[in-house]
């Protein structure tokens, strides 16, 4: 190593402090004693008592007798999962189209214009914007007044499932549609036209060139819309009433009303290690340098 | 009704016209390549060649016209389904392919068998000289290889045609020297009809069998290298292909197969023409290459006045250029004229001549060319 890397090696560090500082601070020094609390008997009222135990384990891997259908650990983590891989489908669908459409406008003002409408929703609170919704969706709502001078019934739309999915995809779509755009705006459309050329139709050209040169704008995206989705709480509390509850609520239930905290940690553990790991999956084998 | 020769490999443009919005980038062109022929596109940026090629590629639609290819209507035909490659400016290599994967890819797309797919594309990288590399990614090589595999990736379809849109601009110049004969032996080797676009005359005239010389989004003259180079038909071509010395004049006397012009200067000239309407009293230019140009000093004899191929002026610059010196000699009414000499023996080309001296300027009876536009 060069005298020049090395000076460089040392700036990097010194560069790095203050992050890391922070993130030590802030994110492993708390996980650590998640991890501590989770092995550890629970303190009436709150807290935890400094003693030894695997219960918390043994309760969430056993299920739950006491908890009721809504809120049975497995029933909700894989509910979670599956309303986040939902979430995360629709949003690419979505927002592929749209980000395609956003990079053709040819003048610079409408590619502005269009993407800052799409970030609009980021100036205003979630609780509000989630509040809004349930007031669209409620029995004597607009979407159901709408329905009625239709001819059709009231529907109960607030409090499903398609109410928290609806949710969950509206409060994650700017977080595809951005990462998509920027990756969108990248390709060079010779090597379209070069597909084109060497025999490929355009859906083809499509599959094979345009899809392969976004897939790190896909990935970064799907990451993003997945791991905000599945530990939403305002959506699932809101929308979902307690019927449709996440991971997030069920921390809630254990930390807030159950003052079950070594069960609260043991739930939050298996579940960042079940995101991590479906995160591995899609990510950490690739090569770094795609995403730079 | 067949188009072009309607031999496989023949492309006809006929009055092909491209325009966007309200700017006309190719206008009524008519072009006719010929079944196994090298066909050089040539003109200046902007010209309307590449927007040409891309029609043919079906890239771009024509906004009137037709073109068929290998004596089939082809203008409404998606560019996928025409037997037409193009190797491109850019190369537009696929990034998240390996180089054997971007030669598979128009193999892959039409369905053929794995085998019979390997087999073609380590052959197409034979023939390119890059069967080392077929595990790489584009990013990991030179302008040159990337330039190779673009090739590959074009012939190893075995185009009708293929179609090539300044492949070597972007190498430099030992390598484009090295790309021209290679392509040119390529072409010979393969017999594919070649249709390439170039705004680098010596490119064109090296490798072509026929240069279209295109301006302004029309094509002004096609003919072999020698045709647009010793007999251009317009003070473009003449000018856009080599160097010329123009001169302007007025028709005094028409003849068969050359006419007398005088000069601003006041000297009288003659010129070759083709035939064609040309009365005296109209204005004309004379186009005379400088490699032509001989400048003598006082003495007389050989070419000279007698002839018409004599001018006198002063002697204002000589420039050594390595295997050429070139000389600049300054006619007494400002018009300047060039003379390009070969330095192919150990005296000097131009003598002792030094500047400021006052001489005669000849060149060979014919070798001054009339020029109406």
């Amino acid at each position: 190593m060069s005298v020049v890397q090395r000076e460089t090696r040392r700036r990097v560090r010194i560069l790095l402090l203050p992050g890391t500082a922070w993130i030590s601070l802030l994110y492993v020094v708390p996980a650590l004693l998640i991890l501590a609390y989770s092995f550890l008997t629970p303190r009436i009222g709150g807290g935890v008592e400094w003693d030894p135990s695997l219960d918390a384990y043994r309760e969430l891997l056993a299920g739950n007798a006491r908890a009721s259908y809504y809120n049975g650990y497995v029933t909700v983590l894989v509910r979670s999962v599956v309303l986040a891989a939902a979430t995360t489908a629709i949003c690419l669908g979505l927002a592929l189209p749209l980000a395609m459409f956003i990079s053709r406008r040819r003048s610079a003002i409408a590619k502005n214009a269009l993407l800052v409408a799409v970030m609009i929703p980021f100036w205003t609170s979630l609780l509000v914007r989630t509040y809004a919704m349930r007031y669209l969706l409620a029995n004597t709502g607009p979407l159901n007044e709408f329905l009625e001078n239709l001819g059709y019934e009231r529907q109960a739309f607030l409090n499903t499932r398609f109410a928290v999915l609806l949710g969950l995809v509206y409060t994650a779509l700017p977080f595809m549609v951005l990462p998509l755009y920027a990756s969108v705006e990248r390709v060079d459309g010779r090597l379209l036209e070069a597909g084109r050329d060497l025999g490929a139709s355009a859906r083809k050209v499509f599959l094979t060139v345009f899809i392969p040169l976004i897939r790190a704008g896909i990935t970064v995206g799907c990451v993003m819309v997945f791991v905000i989705s599945v530990s939403q709480f305002l959506v699932p509390t809101l929308l979902g009433g307690g019927k449709v509850n996440m991971v997030a609520n069920l921390l809630e239930q254990e930390f807030g009303e159950a003052f079950n905290w070594p069960l609260g940690a043991a739930i939050a553990l298996f579940f960042s290690a079940l995101t991590l790991f479906s995160l591995w999956l899609v990510v950490g084998r690739r090569e770094q340098e795609e995403f730079l | 009704m067949p188009g072009g020769d309607g031999a496989r490999g023949s492309v006809e443009l006929r009055r092909l016209t491209k325009r966007f919005g309200d700017t006309v980038a190719v206008e009524d062109v008519d072009l006719l390549v010929r079944s196994g022929e090298f066909l050089s596109i040539l003109g200046p940026s902007g010209c309307g060649k590449t927007t040409t090629l891309r029609m043919i590629s079906g890239l771009e639609d024509p906004t009137e016209g037709e073109i068929w290819i290998s004596g089939e209507d082809a203008t409404a035909v998606p560019p996928h389904k025409r037997n037409v490659n193009t190797v491109f400016q850019s190369y537009a290599l696929f990034p998240h392919l390996t180089v054997a994967e971007n030669v598979a890819y128009g193999l892959r797309v039409k369905k053929h068998d794995r085998s019979a797919i390997r087999e073609r594309v380590s052959r197409a990288l034979d023939m390119v000289q890059l069967p080392q590399l077929a595990d790489r990614r584009p990013s990991q090589l030179s302008g040159g290889q990337q330039q190779r595999v673009a090739l590959a990736r074009a012939l190893v379809n075995e185009p009708d045609v293929l179609l090539l849109d300044e492949p070597l601009s972007a190498l430099d110049l030992k390598l484009r020297q090295a790309m021209r004969i290679e392509l040119k032996f390529l072409h010979e080797r393969l017999g594919m009809t070649f249709v390439f676009v170039t705004h680098d005359q010596a490119e064109a005239i090296t490798m072509s069998d026929r240069v279209a010389v295109m301006h302004g989004g029309r094509i002004l003259q096609v003919g072999t290298p020698e045709d647009v180079y010793e007999r251009p038909v317009s003070r473009f071509v003449a000018n856009f292909i080599g160097q010329t010395n123009l001169l302007q004049g007025r028709v005094e006397e028409v003849r068969e197969t050359d006419a007398d012009v005088r000069l601003a200067s006041g000297a009288l000239i003659r010129a070759s023409r083709d035939e064609g309407g040309l009365s005296p009293g109209s204005d004309v230019i004379v186009a005379v290459r400088p490699e032509r140009v001989r400048v003598r000093a006082g003495e007389t004899g050989g070419w000279g006045a007698d002839d018409g191929t004599e001018l006198t002026g002063t002697l204002t610059g000589l420039i050594y250029l390595g295997d050429t010196t070139r000389g600049t000699i300054k006619l007494p009414d400002g018009t300047e004229i060039v003379a390009l000499r070969p330095n192919d023996e150990e005296v000097h080309p131009f003598g002792d001549l030094r500047t400021g001296t006052n001489v005669r300027v000849v060149w060979p009876p014919g070798a001054a060319r009339l020029l109406t536009e």
